[in-house]
This record gives structure tokens, sequence and C-alpha cells, in this order.
């Protein structure tokens, strides 16, 4: 017996046989490549879940909040770890020791770890190769800041 | 060598995991194990996937869902109880994620005449009593749009026992309520999806079931 015509059969008797169909595998639905997705997007918020803190993550469930906080706290991370080597750069090119890794910057609305937990932040995985970036520059009075921004933050 | 040792190490758990049963890895997850979250990411994103697709009806939410799922699932591994099924817990946190998703967009839920309007054209061409098989995606489109009119729990039992193919008992642990309230729901749901599919999608009904319909 062919899958349509069991399917016909119950269908007769009953029309939400109908929903027999949807049993089956959706096509295309999941690849491989979704796997890898869904790997990126969970560290994501894990690191985001790290770099917030508990109190000023969304409510749980939402699931676009999740993605934006999660790219809240990555571009937080990526923004220190440039202003971090942008500072070491000039101090060694100044022919002094370099400069520590400033203790605490937080990004608005985000309470910042205690300690020197900002300093031990490893740098943001990808931004030194990054493929079809771009490149924001924003010019303070004492710091000029620089994101590069590459397609895999989903914001 | 120790780098040379760490990715021994690494390989030979990740070997391991991939041997292990489902209780094995959420064991490991629980303790903290990072390689057992990967494992379990790895076996079940596609089952989710489906699931949150039957629930939800469009790709993308259910993509949005699982991500979601696996975070929770890591969030709250000291919550879990040895006692438990591992797969009753991971359909439990995603059919609830699922729910919150469901309740963000039902207002747009509401809107979904135009879909219904060219979904009647595309089945009125269509050979029905001859045993054409459906699309996937069509079926889908007509069970979203019934869909709207259950209550969410209505539509995740619904979707754990009549597509997933779960029992009573697993629906009613998924769930988090008594089989007989599973029971109850599924009436209700079959009865508003009956009704609604022969008053809105006449012609995916046979006329044996409409004949049926109309005698009983």
């Amino acid at each position: 017996m062919s899958s349509s015509e069991e399917l016909l059969r119950p269908a007769a008797a009953d029309p939400l046989a109908l929903f027999g169909v949807l049993a089956g595998e959706a096509p295309g639905l999941a690849t491989a490549d979704d796997v890898a997705e869904v790997r990126r997007a969970v560290a994501a918020m894990r690191r985001g879940r790290r770099l917030a803190g508990r109190r000023s993550l969304p409510r749980l469930g939402s699931a676009a909040a999740w993605r934006q906080a999660a790219a809240v706290g990555v571009l937080a991370a990526g923004l220190l770890s440039l202003a971090a080597a942008g500072w070491q750069r000039a101090a060694e090119s100044a022919g002094e020791p370099a400069a520590a890794v400033p203790a605490a910057v937080a990004m608005p609305g985000y309470a910042a770890p205690g300690g020197d937990e900002w300093a031990r932040r490893p740098v943001f995985e990808g931004l030194d190769r990054p493929r079809s970036a771009s490149v924001y520059e924003l010019a303070g009075e004492e710091l000029d800041v620089v994101m590069v921004v590459d397609e895999t933050l989903d914001v | 060598m120790p780098q040379l040792d760490l990715a021994y190490s690494a390989t030979r758990r990740r070997a391991e995991l991939a041997e292990a049963g489902d209780r094995e890895v959420v064991s490991a997850l629980c303790a903290g194990d990072e390689q057992a979250l990967d494992e379990l990411i790895e076996r079940k994103t596609k089952p989710l996937l489906q699931l949150a697709y039957r629930i939800l009806g469009d790709r993308e939410e259910a993509r949005d869902v699982v991500q979601v799922t696996f975070f929770k699932i890591w969030e709250n591994r000291a919550r879990f109880d040895s006692r438990w099924s591992p797969n009753t817990w991971i359909y439990r946190i995603a059919s609830n994620v699922a729910i919150d998703q469901l309740r963000a967009r039902q207002s747009r839920e509401r809107a979904a005449e135009p879909v219904r309007n060219h979904l009647s054209q595309v089945a009125a061409g269509r050979r029905v009593t001859t045993g054409a098989a459906y699309d996937h995606g069509e079926v889908m489109a007509v069970f979203r749009d019934l869909a709207g009119e259950l209550s969410d729990k209505q539509r995740v039992i619904f979707v754990l026992r009549e597509i997933e193919g779960l029992s009573s008992h697993e629906t009613a642990e998924v769930v988090g309520c008594r089989e007989s309230t599973v029971r109850n729901h599924l009436f209700n749901a079959r009865r508003t999806l009956r009704r609604e599919l022969l008053r809105r999608y006449p012609e995916y009904v046979p006329p044996a079931a409409v004949a049926a319909e109309a005698r009983s």
C-alpha cells in the first residue's frame, strides 16, 4: 500500500487524518547548518548571560530579546578588547610598559562584574579575521572607539 | 605536550558522549559538561525543530524556539530530576518556549484571511477524491490557520498526541497535567478542528467524511 493510499483510507472516515501528513518530516527543515547555527546561538546567549548578569537580562522565552542581549554582550566584549588593544599599542609605541586593561567599563544598562573580571575576558572570537566586516568609528573626547562587525553578529 | 593531551582528551570525551545514551548525556550536562550540551544539540536539534515547527507552523520561529530551548536546558540543568525521562524534560521546556512564542504572536495570527483564501483556491484545483497527495507545507498552512481557534494547551496536546505520536501518559508528563486533562483537551481540540476544517476548507475533506459528519 502506498503512503498516499494509507493516508486516504482513514481520511474517508476522519477529516482530521489530513493532518497525518504533518507526522512526516517537513522538507528542508533541519539541516547540518541548523545544528551549527543552534550551537553558535546558544554560545552567544551564554556569553550574554555571563557578561550581563541575571538581573538585567530579558525574560526567558523571548527569543528575539535573547539574541539582542547576546549581541550586546558580545559587542561589549569586542569593544573592550579593541580599546585595550589600542591602549596597549599606544603605550608600546611610546616605549613605555603596556598599560593595564581598564578594570570595569560597562555598556549602558549592564552591570559590570566585580574585580578584574573584564580584564580576563578573552578577545572576541573572529574579530581578528573579519570576512565581510563593517567598521564603525565613534570619536570621543578622550577615546576613539572602533567597532568591527561582521555578518556573524546577528542583532 | 599539554595542549595535545587536552585535544586528545576532548576528542575522546566527544566519542564517549556520542556512544552514550540520552540519560548519560543529560547527567553529564547536569554536572556542567559543556561537551554534553554540544552532544545534546547534535542529537535533539532535528526532533525539536520538527516539534516547534508543528506547534508554530513557522520555520524561523521554530529555529528561535530551539535555540532558546537549549539555552534554557543549560541554564536549568540543576533542576533536572534524575527520575524524569530526559526526552520528557526536553520536550517540556521546548513546549513551554513554543507556547511563549505563540502568545507573543497571537495578534498576528488573527490576520490569516489572505492565506486562507489562497489555500482555498489551490485546493479547488486539486482532485481530492482521486488520491492526490497533499503537500506538507500546504497542510501545515491549513493547520496553522485552524489551530488559531485552539487554546495554547489544546494546540500543544493535539500536536504531541496526534502528530508526534506520544501516549496520553507521556503527553501528560510533558504538559504537566493529568491524563484525564489531556483527553479532555484532545477531545475539544479535535472537535474544534473538525468543525473549522469543514467550515473553512471543505475542499480538503473527502466527500465520505463530509457525509459521515452530516449524519453525526
